[in-house]
């Protein structure tokens, strides 16, 4: 994943500087009908059958994926989106869809890296088909501020002291294990109204967001729509050395490694 | 259901129920693919071994996500080599069996014994079976897999199934061929391999001769439709056949290559294949070969809806023998659908098996035509709760004076402590009148099983 | 925000009440898990308000069918729901497309606001005790669902209009709209528990025109 993400720093510097990138890498085809059209060919292949036909999450194979709980595949046609860099509310950005599909989701979706990049810049173009919001919408990511500082006793104790006053432990539970009392009380659904269970923090590669710091600022700044996580970007806005800081504590809950 | 039964069964659901509410909803421990991939059992089973649409086309596709050819994803690392940190990603064990066994018979051939007398038997044992799977992909679209099976209570262990598979040959789907020993009917609707209530087999006199009928104890419970169905069916190396074992293209390992694919959109699926046929000894050059071929058809599209239905054709050349050690032609016709939605799950196989010309040494003692019907559910209650219903009739062919139909009801309830460690509890019962010794095959009346699944 | 609407002032003026003369459910009584302090042991949960005199209901939005579809100008309101003492004030919001809705807390607990418009979340933001109010302008018309997931019992609702032509009854069940085009127009009364009436008026061109509606 680092190596990727390596590579696409080093992708955006090459177009910055205006060479021909586009003799080195994929190009990502323009969103016009001939793309969606060979996204469509992939999609009914690889995502229909938990997706559904049109999109609504009600695919042949995914009232398995939660069975009677959360999550159920994303229904594209009226649902928000979880995984984004957007403000809460807000439709993903292509790159967000883009982590999505290539990542995958821990415990629910592979990862589709097995598609060349331009087979998921298409599938991706299919999928923002089905919301007529894509057309009127344009997501802007949010900025999660500046380098992340070094991790550090300090650092982490004022993470600690943040995850209190912040009310995490109401989920998450006092030890991060995702047995908070409203969780334990099943009051959490989700947008379709199944329970849903707080995550367990201690567990980073269960993280559907992703387990790198990079990823938790992001999840503590949007929030998961559909799900009872909140957004804390207005309590986080300029003073975003503390989202890092809470990003460190959280990984030092976990003693397993992570990317 | 006997009194004993019936408490052991109480046993097990308050057990069940205790062990649950100790265990946190989010466990989640994988098997290989679902490690591979960092996903649940869920993405791809209905209930394990069970498995849903995209499941389905996983293995279709050799292993590899639907639509993609994903094959050599794991194996890019250094200089292609796969190191000791991946064998998680290739093997998987499972433990499933009986701890507990009860039957409730009319006589089972105990000397002495009063014709039609009723008696219980329990038994505590290990869980019977032990199986351990490798499978994967070697790199783009070449895939293999070997399961080993242990049989616990008969003490061998064998190769179930080893096979290579060669995908997507020619383009996307078209073809995808299996060379080894495999399971034929692995893109049946209903899949020898894979349900819910697992085979349990029948009970033999020891100490069998070659073509002479083998004394049965106690009848097998194994789905009919793909039993072998007739009495007085032999190996060609002489070894009867039993009759309620799987088999032809519904057995759960055969030699052979078999092609696969869809060429015409998701619709239909095609499958022919060839095998050394069932049965023959090793370096017997006078059988020729068992051909098949299969077409299905699907509906997966939305509405957590699914349904299929699809058809075979067995022939078989000199794969059996009877009682005058004469060559016959044993040839099956089957028919299989499934329907799911949501929480349920229902499937059903029928089959007609026919015996081409009875020898004349057989003539008028030989029923050269056998049927079997198998019907199963399955529904999720709660989250962690499954309900298995399976009906079970074998109209059986072969020599008049052995044969006996059967007609077996099975219901388990099945409760996952976690999603990889279930407990269950069975019980099947003779839906005929249950008869004393000279009918062992309809002796029992009652059987009671419970018992623990595990993977891992 | 009762008894006044955004219409210009030309126009006639509805007024009216909407009230309801059946039997009312009992409210339903929830004890509190989660910060007795601030929210109380337990909580009355009723959201079917009726006035013992008048029989007016509380909380039910009116509007008129919009012909006045033009944009909202006005940038400068906001309209805020507040957290307070573990309830969304107020229960029942109406605001126009276009609009900046506020959401704040005054309570010293974690509450968040999760607003939904049918499956897809507008606004889900976490309001820490002394954090910041979030503002999000809302852009499309239609019903919008609050609630609090750290205290479920907390809920509440906002309808937004493309026009001008609304109003959300007072404790006595009354409303009034100003600024109405003259003709015959569709009112339509919303209310969070009773569902939605539709009801036909003919408004003359100037002068008010008063009605009544009742919930069956």
């Amino acid at each position: 994943m680092a190596m990727r993400r390596r590579l696409m720093t080093l992708s955006a510097t090459i177009l910055a500087i205006g060479l021909a990138a586009t003799t080195v890498l994929a190009v990502k085809p323009e969103g016009n009908r001939a793309t969606r059209e060979n996204g469509r060919v992939i999609y009914e292949r690889s995502c229909l059958f938990c997706h559904g036909a049109e999109g609504k999450g009600d695919g042949p194979a995914g009232w398995f994926i939660g069975r009677y709980e959360a999550p159920h595949p994303r229904d594209f046609t009226s649902e928000g989106f979880k995984l984004r860099s957007t403000e809460s509310g807000s439709l993903p950005t292509d790159q967000d869809l883009f982590r999505t599909v290539t990542r995958g989701i821990p415990g629910y979706m592979p990862s589709f890296a097995g598609l060349t990049e331009t087979e998921r810049w298409q599938v991706i173009a299919y999928v923002k088909s089905f919301n007529p919001a894509f057309q009127t919408e344009t997501p802007a990511p949010l900025l999660l501020g500046g380098p992340a500082p070094l991790a550090s006793p300090t650092s982490i104790e004022t993470g600690r002291a943040l995850y209190v006053r912040f009310e995490c432990q109401a989920c998450h539970g006092i030890d991060g294990r995702g047995d908070g009392p409203v969780s334990e009380a099943g009051d959490l659904k989700d947008a379709s109204g199944l329970r849903i269970f707080a995550t367990d923090l201690t567990r980073p590669l269960s993280f559907k967001n992703g387990s790198s710091p990079q990823d938790l600022v992001r999840t503590l700044m949007t929030g998961l729509d559909g799900t009872p996580m909140p957004s804390y970007a207005a309590q986080l806005t300029g003073k975003e050395d503390e989202a890092w800081y809470l990003a460190q504590y959280l990984l030092s809950l976990s003693s397993g490694s992570f990317p | 259901m006997s009194q004993r039964s019936i408490t052991l069964g109480i046993l097990m659901a308050v057990a069940a129920t205790i062990a649950s509410a100790f265990v946190h909803p989010e466990a989640q421990a994988i098997p290989p693919f679902a490690r591979k991939y960092n996903v649940n059992c869920t993405a791809c089973h209905t209930a394990p071994p069970i498995l849903n649409p995209f499941g389905q086309r996983f293995l279709e596709n050799g292993y590899q996500l639907p639509g993609t050819e994903d094959g050599g994803i794991i194996g890019k690392k250094k200089l292609g080599d796969v190191t000791l940190d991946d064998v998680t990603n290739f093997v998987g064990f499972r433990m499933v069996g009986n701890v507990t066994r009860s039957w409730s018979f009319k006589q089972q051939n105990p000397p002495g014994a009063a014709a039609g007398v009723v008696q219980n038997k329990t038994e505590f044992t290990f869980p019977d079976a032990f199986t351990m799977f490798t499978a994967g992909t070697l790199t783009k679209n070449v895939g293999f897999m070997v399961e080993l099976g242990h049989d616990v209570e008969g003490g061998t262990t064998a190769v179930e199934r080893g096979f290579v598979t060669f995908n997507n040959i020619g383009y996307h789907d078209l073809a995808h061929v299996r060379v080894g020993r495999y399971d034929p009917s692995a893109f049946y609707s209903y899949v020898t391999i894979r349900q819910q209530l697992n085979d349990v087999v029948e009970s033999t006199t020891s100490g069998c001769t070659p073509f002479t009928p083998c004394g049965l104890n106690r009848a097998g419970l194994a789905p009919s439709a793909f039993a072998a169905k007739f009495y007085g069916l032999y190996q060609r190396d002489g070894t009867a056949i039993s009759p309620f074992a799987s088999s032809l293209f519904n057995s759960g390992g055969e030699t052979g290559v078999d092609i696969h694919g869809r060429p015409f959109g998701d619709w239909f699926l095609y499958q022919v294949g060839v095998l050394n046929g069932a049965n023959e000894g090793f370096g017997d050059s006078n059988k020729g070969k068992d051909i098949y071929a299969m077409l299905r058809f699907d509906y997966a599209k939305s509405n957590n809806f699914s349904a299929n239905i699809s058809g075979f054709v067995y022939r078989g050349y000199s794969n059996a023998k009877v009682q005058s050690q004469d060559d016959v032609n044993w040839n099956r016709y089957g028919l299989s659908a499934r329907a799911t939605y949501k929480m349920v799950d229902i499937y059903a196989a029928f089959a007609v098996d026919k015996i081409d010309k009875t020898p004349t040494a057989v003539a008028g003692l030989f029923d050269s035509t056998a049927t079997g019907l198998t019907i199963g559910a399955d529904t999720y209650v709660t989250n962690k709760t499954l309900i298995s219903l399976r009906y079970d009739n074998l109209d059986a062919g072969g020599m008049l004076d052995q044969r006996k139909s059967a007609t077996f009801v099975g219901l388990q309830v099945k409760q996952f402590l976690r999603t990889n460690i279930a407990i269950f509890a069975r019980n099947d019962f003779n839906v005929r009148k249950s008869e004393g010794s000279d009918t062992a095959a309809r002796n029992l009346r009652n059987a009671f099983f419970s018992g623990v699944d595990i993977v891992f | 925000m009762p008894l006044t609407s955004l219409a210009g002032e030309t126009g006639a003026t509805l007024v009216g009440r909407v009230v309801f003369r059946g039997t009312v459910p009992p409210p339903e009584v929830v004890t509190v898990t989660r910060d007795p302090k601030t929210c109380g042991e337990t909580r009355t949960i009723q959201p079917l308000v009726v006035h013992p005199s008048t029989r007016g209901i509380q909380n039910a939005v009116v509007s008129i069918e919009g012909e006045n579809t033009s944009p909202n100008t006005d940038t400068t309101k906001t309209t805020a729901i507040t957290n307070t003492q573990c309830a969304f004030s107020p229960h029942v919001e109406a605001i126009r497309v276009g609009t900046p809705l506020e959401v704040r807390s005054h309570d010293p607990v974690l509450h968040n606001t999760h607003i939904m418009t049918g499956k897809r979340t507008f606004l889900n933001v976490a309001l820490v005790p002394g954090g910041h109010p979030v503002a999000k302008v809302i852009k499309m018309p239609g019903l919008y669902h609050v609630q609090c997931d750290a205290h479920v019992f907390m809920q509440g609702s906002v309808v937004a209009f493309d026009h001008p032509y609304y109003a959300v009854t007072e404790a006595q069940g009354d409303f009034r709209i100003v600024g109405v085009p003259a003709g015959r127009h569709q009112v339509t009364v919303w209310h969070e528990t009773l569902g939605a009436l539709h009801h036909e008026v003919t408004v003359p061109a100037q002068g008010d025109v008063s009605i009544t509606i009742e919930f069956p």
